[in-house]
């Protein structure tokens, strides 16, 4: 038996002067992925397989992974998949998770381009459900429980019946490496995989970048009388436009019900 | 004329329903919007609904294939379970997913889909040759607008059945002081005219009542009314919630920057000249102490909203 967790990493600029040669870092998604898999490993007994789908330029951060408690990472990559989308790359990972794999972990959207949508469409590929935003994860005897975020300040605690793609929510405080275990990873063999006939192409094809849409939801509408003073708050509240507020509720007896009719009529109460 | 399209909402101010509307009137497409869950997220002019109450990420992948002859383009939400329901659908059809997509349009030899990309610092343009694509709206798309068209589900599902691997147990539902300031539907943020250490005790009572939690702006963290976890702002958390009710609290830009983006805030304030008037949706100028106690008696009034929520989870 054994627990997986999907493993990428990013590109990041600053890190090329590096002693590691490569500017490729294990993505925040994937460090709360390690953070999660680590509980579970801890929970179940059960030792840690890390799979990543990337090129060669990955293994100085796959590393990193290792020297955070990793037992060993399986790089299943051929070059056609440099144009594979979430579902082909689900297709190619799906190929190698351990065959006594009990739970799959993943991190949620990384911060480059990815989707999100990876995690999903391989639990559906191997048959799993999955479950989103997952903080916890604890076992009872034979039973795993596993405590999930949602909105509102909720907690959803789900039974495992068998085998479940957790995705971690983001947050998860990683361990600082001691520096065994750095040196460890650096020597750690790297097991790679060539996916054949999982990748299918042709899905789409990549046109082009553009520029970034705004997503600016106040307009900054300074006006021709305010003051400087006026002008500058306003631009340092990040644009937003000054309205008079489209309600008002008297300061008399009763307020507090006009308030709750207000709410009510929001459906917030 | 360019495919059917199906949004399937999971959120008010879906997204998803935005994009499909905006698609179907620039390419004179059909699109039809449903919700997933017709009491957690009601049906209104703007969607029908397909789904029974407590429905989920799997009861609509039992339900969505079916309409695999009737819809060229699927969309879903960011949240949850829009991801979930992309990425499986994809599987299932064997369509090419698209995440973060901010505009769609029929061209060439089918359809191109701009997405974000880099954390929205640039977008990219991708083309589906087949016209046939499963897609998830970015969140910035906007809200819809109008009318939806009344579509017919395809089929009943049975949201009692139940999944052996995997069974929800149990749900909680954390208290104000428990709870992040980032993940509450509501928060009830004090500052310098809250009433010091205990107007945010009653700020807390006001927070447990309508099930949110309490911010605090950073006077208020300054003067140790609220730890720094609590302060919201330049300086402290952005937040973005259903209810942001600000007691006591100015206005200053730092502070706004922190919580701008809330959809409905509500401000009382002594003072009719502060500036967290431009921003408030409804204002209110009174004492802080006034106010909050005969809130809380209202809503001590009313059913407890944590005990509603839990209700609408055992669905």
């Amino acid at each position: 038996m054994s627990v997986a967790v999907l493993l990428r990493a990013i590109e990041d600029p600053e890190l090329a002067a590096g002693v590691t040669g490569s500017c490729f870092a294990l993505d925040e998604a994937s460090t709360d992925a390690v953070v999660l898999a680590l509980v579970a490993a801890r929970a179940l007994g059960e030792p840690i397989v890390g799979i990543a789908s990337g090129p060669e330029g990955w293994e100085p951060a796959l590393r990193d992974a290792i020297a955070l408690g990793i037992g060993e990472v399986v790089r299943t990559w051929s070059e056609e998949m440099a144009d594979a989308d979430a579902l082909g790359r689900a297709a190619a990972i799906a190929g190698v998770v351990p065959s006594d794999a009990r739970i799959v972990v993943a991190g949620g959207a990384p911060s480059d381009n990815g989707s999100g949508l990876l995690p999903f469409a391989l639990a559906e590929i191997l048959g799993w459900p999955a479950i989103e935003d997952v903080i916890e994860i604890r076992s009872n005897g034979d039973e795993q429980v596993v405590r999930a975020r949602a909105s509102g300040g909720r907690r959803l605690d789900y039974r495992l019946g068998g085998t479940a793609v957790l995705v971690a929510a983001r947050g998860g405080a990683a361990p600082y490496p001691t520096v065994a275990r750095r040196l460890a990873a650096r020597r750690a063999a790297l097991g790679l995989v060539s996916p054949s006939g999982l990748v299918d192409e042709g899905r789409l094809r990549f046109e082009g970048f553009g520029p970034a849409r705004p997503v600016t939801r106040h307009l900054l509408q300074p006006q021709a009388s305010a003051s400087a003073g006026g002008r500058l708050r306003s631009l340092m509240s990040g644009g937003a436009a000054p309205k008079v507020s489209s309600e008002a509720i008297e300061a008399t007896a009763g307020f507090g019900a006009q308030l709750v009719a207000l709410l009510a009529r929001e459906g917030l109460v | 004329m360019a495919g059917r399209v199906l949004a399937v909402a999971s959120q008010a101010g879906s997204a998803a329903a935005a994009l499909a509307q905006k698609f179907a009137k620039e390419n004179r497409a059909e699109a039809d919007v449903v919700v997933l869950s017709g009491k957690l997220l009601p049906p209104g002019a703007w969607a029908s609904a397909w789904f029974a109450p407590g429905a989920e990420a799997r009861h609509a992948g039992e339900l969505l294939p079916a309409t695999a002859d009737t819809y060229d383009v699927f969309v879903f939400d960011e949240a949850r379970p829009g991801k979930e329901m992309a990425g499986r659908l994809g599987v299932r059809l064997g369509l090419p997913v698209v995440a973060e997509v901010v505009s769609l349009r029929a061209g060439g030899d089918g359809l191109q889909v701009v997405r974000n990309t880099g954390g929205g610092a640039r977008t990219a343009t991708l083309a589906a040759p087949g016209g046939r694509a499963v897609l998830v709206a970015s969140s910035t798309v906007g809200s819809p607008g109008g009318s939806a068209r009344s579509a017919t589900p395809p089929g009943k599902i049975d949201v009692n059945s139940t999944n052996a691997l995997i069974e929800l147990i149990g749900t909680a539902q954390l208290g104000p002081g428990e709870m992040e300031v980032t993940e509450a539907d509501v928060v009830v943020a004090g500052g310098r005219g809250a009433g010091g250490r205990e107007g945010f005790g009653a700020l807390e009572e006001l927070a447990g009542l309508l099930g949110g939690t309490v911010g605090a702006s950073r006077v208020a963290v300054d003067a140790g009314w609220a730890p720094y976890s609590r302060q919201i702002g330049l300086t402290g958390k952005t937040v973005a919630p259903r209810l942001y009710l600000a007691c006591g609290i100015s206005g200053a830009p730092h502070h706004v920057l922190g919580m701008r983006n809330s959809s409905l805030i509500v401000a009382i304030n002594m003072d009719k000249q502060a500036p967290i008037f431009q921003v408030a949706h409804c204002a209110i100028v009174a004492k802080v102490e006034e106010v909050v106690p005969e809130l809380i008696g209202e809503l001590r009034k009313r059913p407890p909203k944590a005990a509603e929520r839990l209700e609408v989870m055992a669905g």
